[in-house]
């Protein structure tokens, strides 16, 4: 398996993550690390997540490709006693979910520590553990409404949007992967644990931070607002022939566009006095915009993308899923591996790390696990656990 | 918070020479500085960060030193002030490498190099140097030089394309959100991984992070259930595929609204209970997921003829004490009003200029506590001591290189 190029090869991870933070796992794989999902005997509820492709969860697939699964049932004794055993063997232990849902809140964290004594033991919950809204139920919707994330998006004059793809949920697997990696450093520098938390609320926050940053309110009292088109008073958003792009003259580059018009015959009056200056530029936005939302009209989005960068101008098209799927820049970089998959029946296009470590191949290039896929390995082989033990313990039908 | 006794530092020895700008680079070196990374933001009078510009800032006198969104994502680093188009700018940007772990950068992706700055110019000075570089599109080829902010990323990656309502424009999200996610923090991931391999003897590593390959990575399940099925995912504002009802609702004032997000048959039991609607359990629109998800709007409609009668505040905590997922969704005023928030996420920081900032805590908590910061540098505070302590350079030496602009 060619994750164990990464980085982090050779370094165990238990991955006990509901949604709110699986994305953590999924990285900590990429990066090298062998990671075990661990999922009750009836199966991990993500396995029925749509969207659903011929009975199999195309989510489930994404997040928990080239993971290795085991089956343990955690409401018994003897389960509680086997997890410590492979704790003891595991680097690092990642969980999220509900405060009261955890493994460490079920099992207890002085298990968890007493099995594996520099143990890097990281807590993703909505609300925190403890605190005066641990108890609070939360997920993606409810991280990207409190947080202030939420309010930010859309036109004044429909209701405000989540970001899609379960954002908040993404930045909570993301902080929780470097909180896992912080750990990991220093236990493999000096030998210590760790007990690390994010809270799902705090890591959606994160990204109110410039369009809502705190002072506009504290200096000034200004509460940002959802501005659906505007960019104060300019656009972002152009029609081309075949969708959208974003344009927008960042510092130094209206003279450049200013040019691009000119060149196309569709500059107006841009070349006239009084469009040097930023400020007057703005009296004028309206027009300008309609100056503009001409001269991208005439052409498809990738072809006004190459023009435009060419000239120094920033402006991107906005990119459907289909699109992305198409994208050569994107094959060309390798940015789809290519999969064969079981269940499928066929190869299919797995998203790659989002890094490149020079040229190295890292990350894997295995389809995810089928339930307690690795239960005889682990249990059986690994950590001696005997047949009768394994029906009782692990196995669907018993549990 | 003044002190960092309390701190958690992991980091502690690490080095990183930050040429980095902006949001998506400077946010990630802040997380290595808030766990004790010695992060020495490199800029110039020639080449000022423009995050200083864009607000917001205080009243009074304008200064590049009081921007509320520099000083959020510059905490516990130190700024150098070097003029790297100066020769002898990227010749004491090579020495200081020698004594550095990493170097990051977020410019045109060919910056760098042009600047003789590249990985191997760097791996020539420190063997085991990791250098990650992170442009929009790539640090080689046609695209070197193509660039954007988080506005466009949000459009080119996808994310715009999955957020909103059918049939609208896509208007995307207000913040540059990808500033804020994937780019830092697929960046200092990947930075610690390295971190972690040098320390087991690895040589030097070049890493290169596409803002664009990034972001669309957030789009995971999407992106393949295209592969697999050839689907285009539906734009659900904040509707869910398994949840219902998950939706923000009207309530008292002026586009005000609360987030309830039901997931489970519990959930939904709880919820009708607790708006005194009984009857709805037995509704057999309602039954069961696959019927409420087939009768959502009219659902929604029921909801919020409910829920406008409520303040948010009010009606998030009656549903959370039914067991329901629930909360306002607050702007910035209401964030900052909640003491939860208030006490255990923002920090406030008196700047050495006068103006108390207001800046983002950091999400990871060491044993659940908020990890203290120290505020953002001032412009070049700490040249001085830098280009002495670390460069070795003496006085005469160091006011030279002020005088022909070299430092500052």
């Amino acid at each position: 398996m060619s994750a164990a190029a990464g980085p982090l090869r050779g370094l165990r991870v238990l991955d006990a993550c509901d949604a709110l933070a699986v994305y953590a796992t999924k990285l900590l794989l990429n990066l090298g690390a062998e990671v075990i999902r661990l999922e009750p005997p009836t199966g991990d509820p993500m396995r029925r997540f749509p969207p659903l492709i011929d009975g199999i969860s195309a989510y489930f697939e994404h997040f928990n490709a080239g993971k290795r699964s085991i089956t343990l049932d955690l409401t018994t004794a003897a389960g509680l006693a086997w997890l410590e055993s492979l704790v003891a063997s595991c680097n690092a232990v990642l969980e999220s979910g509900q405060a009261a849902e955890l493994l460490s809140s079920r099992a207890g964290r002085e298990r968890l520590t007493r099995a594996r004594r520099d143990l890097v033991l990281v807590s993703v919950t909505p609300f925190g553990l403890h605190g005066p809204k641990a108890e609070q139920r939360g997920g993606d919707l409810i991280a990207a409404a409190e947080s202030g994330l939420l309010a930010l998006n859309g036109r004044p004059d429909a209701p405000p949007y989540r970001p899609g793809g379960e954002q908040a949920a993404h930045m909570a697997g993301l902080l929780a992967a470097n909180a896992a990696l912080l750990g990991l450093f220093e236990q493999q520098c000096k030998g210590h644990g760790c007990h690390v938390e994010v809270p799902v609320n705090f890591a959606a926050a994160l990204s109110t931070l410039q369009t809502a940053n705190a002072n506009y309110y504290t200096w000034h009292g200004r509460v940002p607002q959802r501005r659906g088109l505007g960019l104060s008073g300019y656009r972002s958003l152009f029609r081309t022939r075949d969708g959208w792009v974003v344009l927008i003259a960042l510092p130094g580059q209206w003279s450049k566009l200013a040019g691009l018009l000119e060149e196309h015959g569709a500059a107006g009056d841009l070349a006239e006095a009084g469009y040097d200056d930023a400020e007057q530029r703005l009296a004028r936005a309206e027009h300008i915009n309609e100056l503009i939302g001409a001269f991208t009209s005439r052409f498809g989005k990738e072809e006004l993308q190459t023009l435009t960068q060419r000239a120094g101008v920033a402006c991107t098209p906005v990119n459907s899923v289909a699109d992305l799927a198409a994208d050569p820049f994107l094959q060309q970089r390798g940015f789809f591996r290519q999969v064969a998959h079981p269940g499928w029946e066929r190869t299919v296009a797995y998203p790659a790390p989002p890094w490149h470590f020079g040229e190295r191949a890292i990350g894997t290039q295995q389809p995810a696990p089928a339930t307690g896929a690795d239960n005889r390995a682990i249990w059986v082989e690994e950590l001696g656990m005997d047949a009768v033990t394994l029906a009782e313990l692990c196995d669907g039908a018993a549990g | 918070m003044s002190g960092r006794d309390a701190a958690w530092l992991p980091l502690r020895g690490v080095r990183v020479l930050d040429f980095t700008w902006m949001i998506a680079g400077p946010l990630g070196t802040r997380l290595l500085a808030n766990f004790g990374a010695d992060v020495i933001k490199v800029e110039s009078y020639n080449r000022v960060d423009r995050i200083r510009e864009t607000g917001p800032h205080p009243d009074g006198p304008w200064s590049y030193n009081e921007d509320g969104s520099f000083n959020d994502v510059n905490l516990n680093k130190r700024s150098l002030l070097l003029n790297l188009n100066l020769p002898r700018g990227r010749a004491l940007a090579r020495q200081l490498t020698a004594v550095a772990d990493v170097v990051m950068a977020n410019f045109t992706g060919d910056r760098l190099d042009r600047w003789e700055l590249g990985f191997a110019d760097l791996a020539a000075v420190r063997p085991d140097i990791i250098v990650l570089n992170m442009p929009v599109f790539e640090s080689q080829g046609e695209r070197r030089r193509w660039g954007g902010i988080g506005t466009h990323i949000n459009g080119l990656a996808g994310i715009s394309s999955l957020s909103g309502y059918e049939g609208d424009p896509p208007f995307g999200l207000g913040p540059l959100y990808p500033d804020f996610s994937g780019n830092p923090f697929h960046a200092t991931s990947a930075i610690l991984a390295a971190l972690i391999e040098r320390d087991r003897g690895a040589g030097a590593q070049f890493i290169e992070i596409s803002q664009y390959e990034s972001t669309a990575s957030l789009l995971g399940p999407a992106l393949l259930a295209h592969s697999v099925a050839g689907s285009e995912p539906q734009r659900r504002g904040n509707h869910s595929d398994r949840a219902c009802p998950h939706n923000v609702y009207p309530v008292q004032g002026e586009d005000r609204w609360i987030a309830i997000a039901v997931e489970s048959d519990g959930e939904w039991a709880a919820l009708c209970r607790a708006l005194g609607q009984e009857a709805w359990c037995t509704d057999p629109r309602f039954a069961s997921l696959p019927a409420r998800l087939a009768n959502e709007a009219a659902l929604d409609e029921l909801i919020a003829a409910d829920t406008s009668d409520w303040t948010a505040a009010r009606l998030a905590a009656h549903l959370q004490a039914a067991g329901v997922p629930a909360a306002p969704v607050s702007r910035l005023d209401e964030v900052l009003a909640d003491p939860w928030y208030r006490r255990e996420y923002f920090y406030e920081q008196r700047g050495p200029e006068g103006c108390v900032f207001t800046t983002h805590g950091e999400p990871i908590r060491p044993a659940g506590e908020q990890q203290p910061a120290l505020r953002a540098p001032l412009m070049g505070e700490h040249t001085d001591t830098i280009v002495r302590e670390l460069l070795g350079l003496d006085s005469a030496t160091a006011d030279a290189l002020y005088a022909d602009g070299t430092l500052g």
